[in-house]
């Protein structure tokens, strides 16, 4: 029935009223001439009221005059009345047009970039290479093949291990993951040496191929030769046996950071009072409204950044963005010499532990204040590691 | 006069005969009944709703009363609030409260 009732709907319908004395014989010349009728209501006596299709009710005509009965339309429904009453309004249907093909043309068009699972490399990095590919707002998307961009890109940005491009919507997505830098690798038949990538006290060193160059116990220098590659051959001094050289040195090595022991911090507090200024960003144009100065001393400025966008994916180039200034207020606090202390040593921990290297294991860390000439406290933080120190270096024999 | 009564009478006779025939043939071959014999189908869904199949046309029509006319007499549907929910040359559809139905010759 719902069928029906749609169909009937998109076909057009008009609801009548019928008066007259033969309203069966008037029904049975209806059928009898294939015009569908339905919804009959029976009022009173020569009275009713039905529905027929538009196409049904153009043919009513010479029914109506055979049997003697009055034809009035109630209403009309359906979606042909509907689209007629438009069909006048021809700017509200070139506006409807123009909106479709405009909107189509924006969207096929990249309007933001956005840049995750970066940490240490930095964003804009990864955008100029983006630009130097001719990938940038305001760029067909059509044109662009993500997987050569994602390929370009891992080899042009050192560090990166993973690139995807992902294009939904206006938008262009681009994941990367971070990867360990690694070492120049050295192949196994071309000879070498290990050398000190950094200072330290040996603490074991076990050789696998070469000549250990230094004992534990030893403290050695950055660039330091630990082990060998060339093997000194009895009665043949001068051209020695080269070997790739392969071993484990363990050394001690120590990191350290110090920060300063702060009696009195200074707290910034919002008053509360803050200034909004406006740019409409228009594709890459960005317009200035009534921009103004702060008049704050002391602010902070918050940059907030909205898009149009429909849904998560179709973003368009129209924007606002709003510089928000907040006012600050400076409020200095005491705090406790102990609390001050373990702010310093917790701020140079990090700062010693921000060099260690994946690997190394801690075995010691040491915390001392030191008072300087001034009288003032330093918090001194060392880190003692374990880690493997020696790295692969060519020494060029043959 | 009487000799055309019972020549009426005879023809009839006739006709019965073929149409017992026909039914026989019907029953015979499992054909549909209501296109071999002419006959009306009639649905019922409750008292609420009524279709009539292979009808004929209405006689009248009324909020309380409808008969309709098929090849084999006259259906006349009682009850109250009775609307044709849809009418087309083959079949009829009423909906409302249907109180009796009765077949008329």
């Amino acid at each position: 029935m719902l069928l029906f009732r749609l169909w009937n709907y998109i076909r057009g319908y008009v609801i009548i009223f019928i008066e007259g004395y033969f309203l069966e014989k008037f029904v049975n010349i209806c059928t009898r001439r294939q015009i569908l009728l339905w919804d009959i209501k029976r009022n009173k006596n020569s009275k009713m009221t039905l529905k027929i299709s538009i196409q049904g009710f153009k043919r009513l005509r010479p029914i109506a005059k055979k049997t003697g009965c009055r034809v009035k339309i109630l209403n009309k429904r359906g979606l042909p009345f509907l689209l007629n009453r438009y069909r006048r309004r021809k700017t509200f249907l070139l506006g409807a047009a123009v909106f479709i093909v405009l909107f189509y043309i924006m969207t096929s068009f990249v309007w933001s970039i956005e840049v995750i699972g970066n940490e240490k490399i930095e964003t804009d990095i990864i955008l100029k290479s983006l630009t130097q590919q001719g990938v940038k707002p305001g760029v067909f998307k059509y044109k662009i093949n993500p997987e050569e961009i994602a390929n370009t890109i891992i080899l042009d940005i050192d560090g990166l291990s993973y690139v995807n491009v992902l294009l939904k919507g206006t938008k262009i997505k681009v994941e990367v993951a971070e990867g360990v830098k690694r070492p120049p690798i050295i192949p196994l038949n071309e000879p070498c040496d290990i050398v000190a990538k950094k200072d330290g006290v040996i603490k074991s060193i076990v050789v696998k191929a070469g000549q250990a160059q230094v004992k534990e116990g030893e403290t050695v220098r950055k660039g330091q030769l630990l082990v060998s590659g060339s093997i000194p051959i009895k009665g043949a001094e001068d051209s020695p046996r080269k070997v790739h050289a392969m071993g484990e040195v363990l050394a001690r090595t120590w990191y350290e950071g110090e920060h300063p022991v702060e009696l009195k911090v200074v707290e910034k507090v919002r008053t509360g009072r803050k200034k909004d200024n406006l740019t409409l960003v228009l594709f890459s144009k960005e317009i200035e409204l009534f921009h103004k100065e702060a008049s704050f001393s002391d602010f902070e400025k918050v940059e907030i950044k909205k898009s149009l966008s429909i849904g998560e994916e179709l973003v368009l180039p129209f924007g606002l963005t709003i510089e928000r200034y907040y006012e600050n207020d400076s409020v200095e606090a005491d705090v406790s010499f102990e609390d001050a202390k373990e702010n310093a040593a917790n701020i140079a921990y990090k700062k010693a532990a921000r060099n260690i290297p994946e690997g190394a294991e801690v075995v010691n860390r040491r915390i001392e204040f030191i008072e300087n000439e001034n009288g003032e406290f330093v918090a001194d933080v060392i880190i003692e590691c374990l880690e493997d120190i020696g790295v692969a270096k060519e020494n060029g024999g043959e | 006069m009487p000799e055309k009564r019972t020549k009426s009478a005879k023809k009839r006779k006739e006709e019965e005969q073929k149409i017992n025939l026909k039914e026989k043939m019907a029953e015979l071959l499992e054909l549909p009944k209501e296109i071999v014999l002419d006959l009306p189908k009639i649905t019922m869904f409750g008292n609420k709703n009524l279709i009539v199949e292979n009808y004929k046309g209405i006689i009248e029509y009324d909020n309380n009363r409808i008969r309709v006319n098929t090849g084999k007499g006259i259906i006349r549907v009682a009850g109250d609030s009775l609307v044709i929910k849809e009418i087309t040359s083959e079949d009829l559809m009423i909906d409302g409260e249907i109180l009796s139905l009765e077949f008329l010759k």
